[in-house]
């Protein structure tokens, strides 16, 4: 009976303890939900909250042209400045303050027809809710009425603006939706800024072509939307350059063990891997192709190999891996390049960009997501003044005639979709524990290792 | 058919059912003796995975010594489990009702609710594993299949495992009672066998089995997410029915049938569409799992009730 008393105890010490950690963890982990429910519910009151920073301070500090300007353009669009995105949100925010900036004080206002028009942009946090994004933009578009509009971050919340944007007729501009089947829709007034998801691995098998025409390719690939698209595009070009693909797997979402996969894809004699998804699983992929001693001459691998900790976990497996990016720190496209391709050059050079975005940012640097959302409105700004007009319809019929050269790369847009099709999406490789630009030749910092030597000859 | 990617799966498909089938060993265990479904049988085995990455990762610990560290881990586990958990439902009972049994589900349900969000806290959804960590050469080559020794170690450690568990529930005398107690618990206690301290002693050694296992789960997907415990779980269950309730050969020989079935049908499959190929293999073992109840309830090794 003794034991029963105490073991009373420690039931209920143990209760006490389990149930202060569920507590904690529903505490930890629910934040988000909470706050989506708080938000709808207190709709009037978050949405009455905008919010035009930069702006005002752009006017005051703009002495040089003090009485030039004949109006504002308001470029209109939600950022996620809450939620799953915020993160991206914050450099996509400061990536529009740049633009803005250098638009109003050092292009001197964005020129239409004879009159000179100074930018501004409103905005609205989406919170990463795309429930949000259709009633943010209407009320941009009707309440606001901003000429132009920016899509917000990522693939599904553009898919919830497009439809608003189109209803409207008013140009849209997407920086962070590489998704090709937005594009599909028949919309109009929709154009990229970015690479579209389908050309992510493009510039990977054309370095390989380069170098290695006889190369035999092993496609594998996640299972889900995003990949499958990128796989699909990478399987085009493959063909398109006369390489052989010699084995294609998808794989499950989630997947860690490719013992398997891997097995039978150096049996098929496969000496170039392409593909990935997420990090979890690229990273599982490259780490098990190095454990399994895979001779490689090429690997290409979506998403993982960019954040800093495949290097982390994978050591020296990460040298000789390839990734595709949209930009990175250290792109060398700059007006002499756009030159050689006669091609005209807009907005501020690489270094100049860097530059601004520290003091916009208060010191930090930009990333893709940041030179994305500058990019966008540099596009929007060139497309308004070689429209010489205001109206959408005129800005869209532009956009087909832009073909530039920015700090972020070429942009050109398909005339019919409103896909991008100028820019190429930039190889990065992992070399001797750094991260160098390898790929295209005008934007490259260093020469691409090819056949990669710690995977090959081992 | 390509012969060697039927090797290939075949292969992969039996050292990953020999996993499979040590990580359900501590299920049928509290099951057949106790009445006790741990609905937190993932959970417990990330527990491992997590003991013996904190020891690689924080303190720079062999992943062997994670891995004794984790069977540790599991035992003191198992006994706090019971005492907190168990004793007060299924301790002083003579027989266990339907009555009892949901309520110990129960008690391992909010447990493994409160470990995977625990989990999702302290190590959140990335993957952890080992690194490049590997025993000595990283691959070796049999049968026309390249496997990791990472995952050679996994399967030798587990059949061992079970080969001790079977000798001690088989040869000695605690193993006996553990055997007596799970046949007719009254009986039992009848002949002078002490019912608490053998479900004590179940408990640890279920959960502490199944702790140790997770450290081989780890060695063979080389990364652990939180998310591994939903798809170890439901194959433990199907390894357990399948094995027979309580049998610890049953549960081996089960799981190398699941992971075997798993492999071929993933070449099957994927002769006509390599897209759906892994989610159509993973179903066959719940396919089984249904033919099995339908046809021989009492599993291969099972006795008949």
């Amino acid at each position: 009976m003794r034991r029963y008393g105490v073991s009373k105890y420690v039931t209920a010490i143990a209760f006490l303890v389990i149930g202060l950690i569920v507590g904690a963890v529903i505490a930890m982990s629910s934040p988000g939900q909470v706050v989506t429910t708080t938000v709808t519910q207190s709709k009037v009151v978050t949405v009455t909250k905008t919010i035009t920073p930069a702006a005002p301070k752009t006017t005051t500090q703009t002495t040089q042209k003090p009485t030039g300007f004949a109006g504002t353009i308001y470029i209109g669009t939600t950022i996620s400045l809450k939620g799953k995105f915020a993160h991206e949100g914050e450099y996509a925010l400061n990536g529009f303050k740049v633009a803005i900036k250098w638009l109003n004080e050092v292009h001197g206002g964005i020129k239409v027809g004879d009159k000179v028009y100074k930018v501004e942009l409103k905005y609205y946090d989406d919170e990463s809710s795309s429930q949000r994004v259709p009633e943010l933009y209407s009320k941009l578009i009707t309440e606001d009425k901003v000429n132009f509009l920016l899509a917000p971050y990522s693939s599904g919340l553009t898919k919830a603006a497009a439809p608003v944007a189109e209803q409207n007729k008013i140009v849209m501009v997407s920086h962070g939706g590489a998704s090709d089947s937005i594009f599909k829709q028949g919309y109009k007034y929709v154009v990229q800024t970015l690479s579209p998801a389908s050309t992510y691995l493009r510039s990977v098998v054309d370095l390989i072509a380069e170098k290695d025409p006889n190369a035999k390719v092993a496609l594998i690939y996640e299972n889900a939307a995003f990949a499958a698209t990128v796989a699909q595009g990478a399987k085009d070009e493959i063909q398109k350059k006369g390489l052989k693909l010699v084995y294609e797997k998808p794989y499950e979402k989630g997947a860690t063990e490719f013992g398997s996969i891997i097995n039978e894809a150096m049996a098929a004699g496969a000496d170039v891997l392409l593909g990935g998804g997420h990090f979890a699983d690229g990273t599982a992929l490259v780490q098990q192709a190095w454990q399994l001693g895979w001779k490689l001459k090429g690997i290409g691998i979506i998403v993982a190999p960019a954040l800093a900790e495949f290097k982390e976990q994978l050591k020296e497996a990460a040298d000789g891996v390839m990734y595709p990016a949209q930009w990175e720190i250290g792109v060398k496209y700059s007006p002499e390049a756009a030159k050689k391709l006669g091609i005209e050059w807009f907005g501020p050079t690489n270094e100049e960009y860097i530059q601004m975005y520290k003091e916009v940012s208060g010191g930090g640097t930009p990333d893709y997501h940041a030179a994305e959302a500058t990019a966008a409105i540099l596009h929007l700004a060139k497309a308004i003044e070689v429209a010489g007009s205001l109206d959408s319809d005129a800005v869209r019929a532009a956009f087909n005639k832009v073909d530039i050269m920015t700090f972020f790369g070429r942009l050109k847009v398909d005339p019919a979709t409103g896909l991008q099709i100028g820019h190429q999406m930039v190889v990065v490789q992992w070399q001797s524990g750094e991260k160098k630009i390898v790929y295209p030749p005008e934007a490259a910092q260093a020469s691409p290792i090819y056949p990669a030597e710690n995977w090959y000859k081992r | 058919m390509d012969v060697s990617i039927l090797a290939i799966n075949l292969v992969n498909g039996l050292l990953w059912g020999i996993i499979l089938g040590f990580a359900a060993v501590g299920l049928t265990l509290l099951w057949g003796v106790m009445k006790v479904v741990n609905l937190a049988q993932g959970e417990v085995i990330l527990m491992g995975s997590y003991v013996a990455i904190i020891l690689f990762t924080q303190y720079g610990l062999s992943p062997l010594v994670g891995g004794l560290v984790a069977l540790l881990v599991g035992l003191v586990a198992g006994f706090l489990i019971y005492w907190a958990l168990l004793h007060k439902l299924v301790g002083k009972v003579e027989k266990i009702t339907l009555k009892i049994e949901m309520s110990t589900l129960l008690a391992m349900f909010a447990l493994s609710i409160a470990l995977l969000n625990f989990y999702y806290y302290s190590f959140g959804s990335e993957p952890r594993g080992f690194g490049l960590w590997n025993l000595g050469l990283p691959f070796i080559r049999v049968l026309g299949t390249t496997i990791r020794t990472n995952i050679l170690l996994a399967d030798a450690l587990a059949l061992i495992s079970v080969a001790v568990v079977y000798l001690f529930l088989d040869r000695t005398i605690l193993g006996k009672s553990i055997r007596a107690v799970m046949q007719d618990a009254q009986a039992a206690s009848l002949v002078g066998i002490n019912p608490v301290k053998i479900k004590l002693l179940t408990t640890v050694l279920g959960i502490g089995l199944t702790v140790f296992s997770g450290f081989m789960v780890l060695l063979f997907e080389a990364s652990v997410t939180p998310e591994i415990a939903h798809k170890y779980a439901p194959l433990s269950f199907v390894v357990v029915v399948l094995g027979g309730l309580g049998s610890v050969v049953g549960s081996l020989v089960a799981g190398i049938i699941i992971g075997i079935i798993y492999g071929l049908s993933k070449v099957v499959v994927s002769l006509f569409n390599p897209r759906i190929s892994d989610p159509v293999a993973l179903s066959t073992a719940f396919i089984v799992l249904i033919l099995i109840l339908l046809f021989k309830p009492e599993g291969i090794f099972g006795r008949k009730r």
